[in-house]
């Protein structure tokens, strides 16, 4: 039986042998199948970034070889790549060797596990495109660690802040470097103000409460008051306008400064604010009153020829009376007559006071000087002052005076110079008919679109459409001798009376000039 | 420049000829009594004063508003004398003249003014206008004219019938 023990040993061996065998293939089998499964999933991960504006790619942590990648961009995420070096197609390194700011020794903790991943932006200059880089370590199927790195193409959100980032910066340039004073105010206090505006009105805190106004000129305030009010309430979307100011903020201290203003409500910062823009027009707005002046001095000229006409007649006249009294002085039978003398002489010195006192009143400098006022009176003695202008021309004028007109608040000078100024344009312009041609001058006043009109109708030559516009400019003239002024200075008189000029054709033929005046609020006439 | 020079001269002239003419003054209302004197003057308080002022010396004068009235006395009956103004409503008063030398050539004229222009006064002279007044005028002013025109007709021997 000494066979026997040798015999089971050997089958022993051999199902020991066997069952090594089995199980080492069903260990590899096992891996095999893990090792796919891996694989599986990787290349499903990886799918997801055929989606994604930029890749995804796996490298040896040593040699930086690419063990597998993926991405829309085939020239840097093409299938291609696996098995060459990671930083040949990106990285600061020039490609020659490892990024400088390869993650790799980051992305292991010390006692060998995965650290947390790293992100960061970087620009890759092989495409010059930005990208959002996350990278982490992850086990590799064979169980390595490796980096994983997901890269999203940012390229037009950099673009976009960049973007903005400049236009920010160019608008505070804008802001910052602008001619015209710009304040941003937040219920009432200031919170911003560029250099212009910190010249304009002296360096003010920027706590400054404005709605003191103190650095407005008193005779500005009520103006600016109601402006400020109406964008307040939303009663007007931006309001624009003139006033005074001190320079320093304060009265008393600075300059006065002339500034245009506008003011709009803004959304700035997500909180309601008023954006107000100033301009200094101080220069302007001497300039203006010097060619206000020459302008008047300009029609003065004109009107003096009418004067001296009218002061010498009746001037000749008591000369005359004078000495013919002198003739009769004694001789008691012509008692009768020398009375009636006395009464014309009278009469003459009379008209010429009357006369001076015209003049002297059209020459008299402008501020407005508002008072209520029915608006035929200036009407009235604008007709009465351009007569013998008109009479000369041949013209008759025709008065149309409407009953029952509000008052306005008007000044009285301002508005007769306007008007006078329409009377003898029209005159001037009818002077170019045919010798013949009527020559219709109609004056009319009347209620308007809420306002009180005094309409100005001629039979002249018209203006034609396209100098309508330009009409009212500064300096436009069809005029030879003209200096463009008049209607400029007529329609910025309107302006400032809070009403406005307007040029149309006028059904005599001729132009129409519609001065419209508001009303005095609540002082209807009924 | 030249023409201003004339009328200064013209002016002066009239002062100087006032002292050596007292004489014919003194005798200019009768010698107007036989002539016929024309005035044309728009304003009513001057054409009344020197309607009053003729009327008071005995002399004939008749006085209309405008050149158009004028014009049409003008077409009826001769004149001596023709006081017109410069500016008239309508018809001015050089348009006035210029059809006087044709209705009346032998007429003398006066030309009245309140604004001396080098042009109007060019086109008077053109005219044959003889005297000019300037306003404010005085009734010295009217006789010293009126003397000068007679001396003037009064050595060419002519006056009107």
């Amino acid at each position: 039986m000494s066979w026997i023990y040798p015999a089971l040993l050997g089958a022993a061996v051999a199902a020991l042998v066997t069952t090594f065998f089995c199980l080492k293939r069903e260990r590899r089998r096992l891996r095999r199948r893990t090792e796919a499964a891996l694989y599986r999933q990787l290349e499903e991960f990886f799918a997801i970034f055929q989606a994604v504006e930029g890749g995804a790619y796996v490298a040896d942590m040593e040699s930086h070889e690419i063990l597998a990648i993926t991405g829309r961009n085939q020239e840097l995420f093409g299938s291609n790549l696996v098995g060459s070096k990671c930083y040949e197609r990106a990285g600061l390194g020039g490609g020659r060797g490892p990024c400088l700011f390869c993650s790799n020794r980051i992305l292991v903790n010390p006692d060998g596990t995965p650290a947390r991943p790293v992100v960061r932006e970087f620009r890759n200059p092989a495409d010059n495109h930005w990208y959002l880089c996350i990278d982490r370590a992850i086990h590799w199927p064979d169980g390595r660690l490796v980096r994983l790195e997901i890269a999203i193409n940012i390229t037009a959100r950099k673009q976009a802040e960049e973007n903005l980032r400049r236009s920010e910066h160019n608008f505070r340039e804008l802001v910052e470097n602008s001619l015209v004073g710009i304040l941003l105010v937040q219920d009432g206090e200031i919170v911003y103000q560029n250099p212009e505006q910190r010249r304009l009105l002296g360096n003010m805190p920027n706590s400054l409460l404005l709605k003191d106004f103190t650095a407005i000129h008193p005779e500005d305030l009520a103006k600016v008051r109601e402006s400020y009010r109406k964008i307040n309430s939303g009663v007007v979307a931006q309001a624009d306008l003139e006033f005074r100011l001190y320079s320093g903020g304060r009265r008393r201290e600075g300059e006065l400064v002339w500034v245009y203003c506008r003011a709009r409500p803004i959304d700035f910062q997500g909180r309601k604010t008023m954006l107000i823009s100033m301009v200094d027009i101080s220069q302007a707005k001497e300039l203006e009153r010097l060619v206000r002046v020459q302008d008047k001095m300009s029609s003065l000229g004109r009107v003096a020829a009418g004067m001296a006409h009218e002061i010498r007649n009746p001037l000749s006249g008591i000369n005359i009376y004078l000495g013919t009294l002198q003739r009769m002085y004694d001789r008691p039978e012509m008692r009768a007559r020398v009375e009636e003398i006395f009464q014309r002489l009278m009469a003459a010195s009379a008209k010429i006071e009357a006369v001076i006192q015209r003049v002297i009143d059209f020459a008299k400098p402008g501020q407005l000087q508002v008072r209520a006022l029915d608006p035929n009176q200036p009407v009235a003695a604008a007709l009465e002052l351009a007569t013998v202008i008109l009479e000369r021309h041949g013209i008759v004028p025709e008065l149309e005076a409407a009953a029952e007109l509000p008052l306005c608040r008007i000044d009285r000078q301002q508005i007769e110079q306007v008007l006078l100024n329409l009377l003898t344009n029209s005159a001037e312009a009818m002077e170019q008919l045919p010798p013949g041609a009527r020559r219709l001058l109609r004056v009319r006043t009347l209620m308007a679109e809420g306002m009180v009109e005094i309409r100005v109708d001629d039979s002249g030559p018209g203006i034609p459409a396209g100098v309508r516009e330009r009409i009212l400019d500064p300096f436009y003239t069809t005029k030879g001798d003209g200096t463009g002024i008049g209607l400029n200075i007529s329609h910025r008189i309107i302006s400032d009376h809070g009403g406005r000029l307007e040029v149309a054709k006028s059904d005599l033929g001729g132009a129409r000039f519609r001065v419209m005046l508001p009303p005095e609020s609540g002082m209807r006439k009924t | 420049m030249a023409l201003k020079g004339v009328v200064a001269e013209r002016l002066a002239g009239k002062k100087r000829e006032v002292a050596g003419m007292i004489a014919e003054k003194s005798t200019l209302f009768e010698e107007l009594r036989h002539l016929n004197l024309l005035l044309v003057e728009d304003d009513e308080l001057l054409r009344n004063s020197l309607e009053l002022f003729f009327e008071n010396e005995g002399c004939r004068l008749l006085a209309r508003g405008s050149a158009e009235e004028g014009l049409s006395v003008l077409r009826q009956q001769p004149f001596d004398v023709v006081i017109t103004d410069f500016r008239l409503p309508g018809m001015n008063g050089l348009d006035f003249l210029r059809a006087l030398q044709e209705l009346q050539p032998d007429a003398q004229k006066i030309l009245l003014t309140a604004y001396m222009n080098e042009n109007v006064l060019a086109e008077a002279f053109r005219l044959g206008v003889h005297e000019f007044i300037e306003k404010p005028l005085s009734t010295d002013d009217v006789e010293d004219a009126l003397v000068r025109i007679l001396n003037r007709r009064g050595g060419a021997g002519k006056i009107c019938q």
